[in-house]
């Protein structure tokens, strides 16, 4: 649980108050020496392995001047780091769609390969993976000097306040930070802490609140359609609150000591067109997912419907193992290409007119919180919702 | 060259203490809210589980 566990506020109230009083040289050091206690109390020994090794190796690989027009080191790096991903993640997922399909085909799988246990991922695997693709691709494509001190890399590896579950943070703009780290201003300080209130007041109160709403509504055996559209509209509520809650409190712990993370929120369910949506909804990710997948692919320029589909494909596997994740992620690919579609052949649809952004306000509304059924729900469960949507 | 504060600025600077308390109890609200219906078995944020 992480931000809602005794222990995790006894910490800051420890870690927090000595980064403030130490020394500016050593400031590093106890963030550095915090996030490993952090990480080693969630995570345990076999949860810090893999980050550790990873980490020294991203560390490693980008210090290398390999030569551009080869082959590199860096690529391969990049390419270790998803299939530890995919072990992790999404292993045991594969070999069952593999059983599925040899049963179908008759062929016939070995016993050990059936039963074998996925290892549980390590803590924020999703989160760091793609921090660390992200820098080795700067460094990389885009020519960005790496980082040479290790223990700023090791803060930007595992900084306790993002490491479980982001935002995910891009090095250009958290790494300087750490070369001159100092106490925050009062009203920054208390900004930071007002943030952590809110972000608690969200979760506990109006996240928690929509759960057990949710779970009332669950109860009904006959899912009508009202059902089903209270169901839609408070677990849109209920991830919103969850994890913009928890984005706060992440945010509002860096900003504490003085660092600046990214933001993830920025009043989503009031956009007025999916593009838009996908602007202002977790957006460390959706930036991320542009940047180095999206617009690799070609972007805006060629096959633009395909890459979309592929970007939001990948965002909805990226969020767990499971098909419904990955429904989740083509139909909003298939909505945001349709859109562009419409934006192209019919542009006036989208004129900055009030009858026009209302008309779009509701309708994305309407197309987003129609996708938090497959989000939270198995497709089998979401067919028989949408039946009772559409035959009342 | 010095002068006495105006009314204006009286004002102002009462508009801002009665914003600060303002914030201040709301605040304290929300924290006492949260503290009374923090639970020890509280479901886990969504997204750490990605």
């Amino acid at each position: 649980m992480l931000f809602l566990e005794t222990w995790f506020w006894l910490f800051a109230a420890l870690a927090v108050p000595a980064y403030l009083v130490c020394p500016r040289p050593l400031k590093l050091y106890w963030l550095l020496a915090a996030s490993a206690i952090f990480h080693y109390h969630f995570a345990g020994p076999a949860g810090m392995t893999p980050i550790i090794i990873l980490a020294i190796l991203t560390y490693t690989v980008a210090l290398v001047p390999w030569r551009l027009e080869r082959w590199s080191g860096v690529a391969a790096m990049i390419a270790l780091l998803v299939l530890t991903l995919t072990f992790y993640k999404y292993g045991r997922f594969l070999l069952d769609n593999a059983v599925v399909l040899a049963a179908a085909s008759g062929v016939k799988m070995p016993a050990w390969l059936a039963r074998w246990k996925s290892p549980a991922a390590p803590l924020g695997i999703s989160f760091f993976t793609f921090e660390f693709v992200h820098y080795l691709y700067e460094v990389r494509v885009h020519g960005r000097a790496p980082i040479r001190n290790p223990f700023h890399f090791g803060v930007f590896a595992i900084f306790f306040p993002t490491l479980a579950a982001g935002p995910i943070k891009r090095f250009p703009d958290f790494v300087p930070q750490l070369a001159a780290l100092h106490n925050p201003d009062p009203a920054r300080w208390f900004g930071g802490a007002r943030r952590i209130i809110r972000g608690l007041f969200k979760k506990v109160c109006i996240a928690e609140l929509c759960l057990e709403c949710i779970q009332v509504f669950e109860k009904i055996p006959h899912r009508s359609a009202p059902v089903v559209v209270a169901l839609a509209v408070l677990q849109g509520w209920r991830i919103y609150f969850d994890f913009d809650g928890y984005s706060d409190v992440a945010i509002g712990l860096a900003q504490t000591l003085n660092l600046t993370v990214p933001e993830n929120f920025n009043r989503p369910y009031w956009s007025t067109s999916l593009q838009e949506f996908w602007r202002r909804w977790h957006m460390s990710l959706s930036s991320w997912i542009r940047d180095y997948i999206y617009i690799p692919l070609g972007g805006n320029r060629v096959r633009r419907g395909f890459n979309l589909l592929a970007a939001m494909l990948l965002c909805g596997l990226w969020h767990g193992a499971a098909w419904n994740f990955a429904a989740w992620g083509m139909y909003h690919g298939t909505g945001l290409a349709l859109e562009a579609g419409a934006r192209r052949w019919a542009p006036d649809l989208f004129a900055d007119r009030w009858p026009q952004r209302v008309a779009g306000w509701a309708i994305c509304y309407a197309f987003v919180t129609y996708g938090w059924l497959l989000f939270f729900y198995p497709i089998g469960t979401v067919a028989q919702m949408t039946r009772a949507l559409v035959v009342w | 060259m010095v002068t006495n504060p105006t009314s204006a600025d009286r004002h102002g600077r009462a508009r801002a203490i009665g914003r600060g308390v303002g914030i201040a109890a709301l605040y304290a609200l929300m924290l006492l809210a949260v503290l009374a219906m923090w639970k020890t078995n509280a479901p886990p944020f969504i997204y750490v589980a990605f």
